[in-house]
């Protein structure tokens, strides 16, 4: 008995480290890549560890092709996009998840609806729309398009947060002498931190990688963002390996600042104390 | 402190169903009301009407002199306790209970004071600075208490604040809200749904049933003359036993007749039956504690004695109930706890007929005046 438990403990080990080789891989490789010089990228045996460590594809990508620029593009789109999309997903998702009111199931179903439909479908609308708006090549435009269309996500997501939270909370704050506007972003919004912050890192995270609204609507240097940015160093004849590998890194950073920041948050319970428990 | 006018209240929600039916109350000054009745009731939805926490459909809502109808929650000058306590778990103890202050900017020394002063008379001062999450259930529901305290509201709104604590915990938070209500001499509405809870705090108790008031009455006044059989039955534990029976007149004197059992009614009852109920049917109340097995009773008024299978001896320590047969009738009975009954015996009982209680079997409306 005893060494069959023993059995399964080594098993669950072994299986769980070949999943975990299988996903960490990657990044090691593009790691390690980065920091490889042109020459040792391409060199058989493949290097698994550089024989030599240099920064030449990271100066290559600030100093050449003004990868800052398009890195603070990204931030100020994802940002707005994001946060734009909390804010009315923030609204909606609270009227989704109190009131009572004729077509509520309808307006779920309708969000839902805009969530099966693939992005390239609205690609040539969505253009000739912000060619209307006068919007092309400017980073409004991004800006525009992810909160569009990230809103019905984050009402759908945050609408499930409010209702996990008990009606009785803001009851109590409107009692005690708040509106409800002030309540919800009094006690409801710090209570809800935890679902606000996984709802925003999901949103950062895809305006960050969103790359065909980027390509199709930013065709000027100056406004372009990371993922189309990483998308010009492959080229008809030629992959620039060590330049790309570091765009990644330096493109996955604020993401994982992002997750430092929140992960008190996302490990702890949403309302724990407030009620029974 | 202040009086509460509730007037042809209905509340009517989206579809049709009516959960309050012209609720009529007037609630005096520093008075302590228990709203009691069954789930679903309509006593919850009263209380969260008059804290604006629901719409009221029609009819007409006083707190003082103020018609407060369409005046939003925080300015009705209420505090309410909640069921599940309702604490804001992002903020201490403290912060719990100076938020309404600080929403209203009372002075940072005045909401300190206040603070401090509610949590001496809870005996939270220890917790202050705790966050709900340390705190166990009987402490959350004293600083949902102290809350409500600090404001020093004109009405104090509870909702069934001690059906989440447990049996021991209830009964004391039962008499500590007592006291309070002593202390703070402030209107009171209380919610609940344990009758006993009902009994012990009231000063008047507002019976409630599929959305509509039963009795409104002091709770000695409930329980001795309730106004029909769901009152007599809701009110008391164990409740009320109730037979159906037919009144008889023979030779002057008013007999109840039940299987084959006739017992003599007193005079002093026939008073106050209406004649025109003699030779009818109706329903015969009595209370478990007004059922005797004492051999001096049962001497004393062979009249109101007949025979009853014992099914089962509940001893509790201070009291035995018995669980009897007689005919079709199933009843409970209050004993004295050294009564030597065996379950499967068949004992000689008695009605205690001065104490008896009729209702009309179609109307169920008590029928004595």
């Amino acid at each position: 008995m005893k060494k069959r438990s023993l059995l399964i403990k080594i098993l669950k080990v072994v299986v769980l480290g070949i999943f975990l080789v299988y996903t960490i891989f990657p990044f090691y490789w593009i790691l390690i890549t980065s920091f490889k010089s042109r020459q040792d990228i391409f060199t058989m045996p493949i290097q698994y560890w550089p024989k030599v460590f240099t920064l030449e594809n990271y100066r290559e990508i600030f100093e050449i092709s003004n990868f800052g620029r398009y890195f603070m593009n990204s931030l100020i789109v994802s940002m707005v996009g994001a946060g734009g999309s909390l804010l009315a997903g923030l609204l909606g998702g609270y009227v989704l998840a109190r009131f009572q009111f004729k077509g509520k199931t309808n307006i779920l179903f309708l969000y839902l609806l805009t969530q099966m439909v693939p992005g390239f479908l609205i690609l040539a609308p969505l253009y000739t729309l912000m060619s209307k708006l006068n919007l092309i090549n400017k980073l409004g435009s991004l800006m525009v398009a992810y909160t569009a269309m990230l809103i019905p996500y984050c009402t759908i997501s945050l609408r499930g947060f409010f209702q996990r939270i008990p009606e009785s909370i803001e009851e109590a704050a409107m009692i005690d002498g708040c509106s409800r506007l002030y309540a919800l972003f009094k006690v409801v919004t710090p209570v809800m931190l935890p679902g606000i912050a996984a709802t925003y890192i999901f949103t950062f995270v895809q305006c960050w990688n969103e790359v065909f609204q980027a390509i199709m609507f930013i065709d000027i240097e100056a406004n372009k963002t990371i993922p189309v940015a990483l998308n010009s160093f492959i080229m008809k004849y030629d992959i620039n390996w060590g330049a790309l590998s570091a765009g990644t890194v330096i493109s996955i950073i604020p993401t994982i600042i992002l997750f430092g920041f929140i992960q008190k948050y996302m490990a702890a319970g949403l309302t724990d104390g407030a009620i029974k428990g | 402190m202040a009086k509460l006018v509730l007037k042809n209240i209905n509340k009517v929600y989206p579809g049709g169903v009516k959960a309050v039916i012209d609720f009529n109350l007037e609630i005096e000054d520093k008075e302590f009301v228990v709203l009691v009745g069954p789930s679903g009731c309509g006593k919850s939805t009263t209380l969260r009407m008059v804290a604006g926490l629901e719409e009221i459909s029609s009819g007409e809502l006083y707190i003082g002199d103020r018609l407060v109808n369409d005046i939003s929650p925080k300015d009705r000058d209420i505090a309410m306790v909640f069921q599940n306590y309702a604490l804001y778990p992002h903020m201490n103890v403290y912060d719990n209970m100076a938020f309404g202050l600080k929403l209203r900017k009372t002075p940072k020394a005045e909401i300190e004071r206040r603070v401090k002063e509610a949590a001496s008379i809870l005996g939270i001062e220890s917790l202050l600075k705790r966050k709900p999450k340390a705190l166990s259930g009987g402490q959350r529901q004293r600083v949902a208490l102290g809350r409500a305290i600090v404001r020093e509201p004109k009405v104090f709104l509870m909702d069934e604040p001690l059906s989440n604590l447990d049996a021991k915990l209830r009964v004391q938070m039962r008499t500590e809200i007592a006291k309070l209500h002593e202390r703070l001499q402030t209107t009171f509405i209380y919610v609940t749904h344990d009758q006993t809870e009902a009994m012990t705090m009231g000063s008047r108790i507002v019976v409630m049933k599929d959305g509509y008031i039963h009795q409104v009455d002091t709770p000695q006044n409930i329980y001795d003359y309730p106004v029909n059989t769901f009152v007599a039955g809701f009110i008391g534990s164990p409740q009320m036993n109730f037979i159906d029976g037919k009144l008889l007149k023979e030779n002057d004197k008013i007999y109840i007749n039940f299987n084959d059992t006739k017992l003599l009614i007193p005079e002093g009852v026939i008073k106050k039956i209406d004649p025109a109920y003699f030779g009818r049917e109706v329903i015969l109340g009595i209370r478990p504690e007004d059922i005797h097995d004492e051999a001096a009773f049962l001497d004393y008024f062979p009249e109101y004695c007949f025979n009853a299978k014992v099914d089962v001896v509940e001893l509790l320590g201070s009291e035995t109930f018995l669980y009897l047969t007689s005919g079709e009738n199933s009843l409970t009975a209050r004993v004295d706890p050294r009564s030597n009954t065996r379950t499967g015996d068949t004992i000689k009982i008695g009605f205690d007929m001065n104490k008896l209680h009729l209702f009309d079997k179609i109307t169920t409306k008590r029928i004595l005046s």
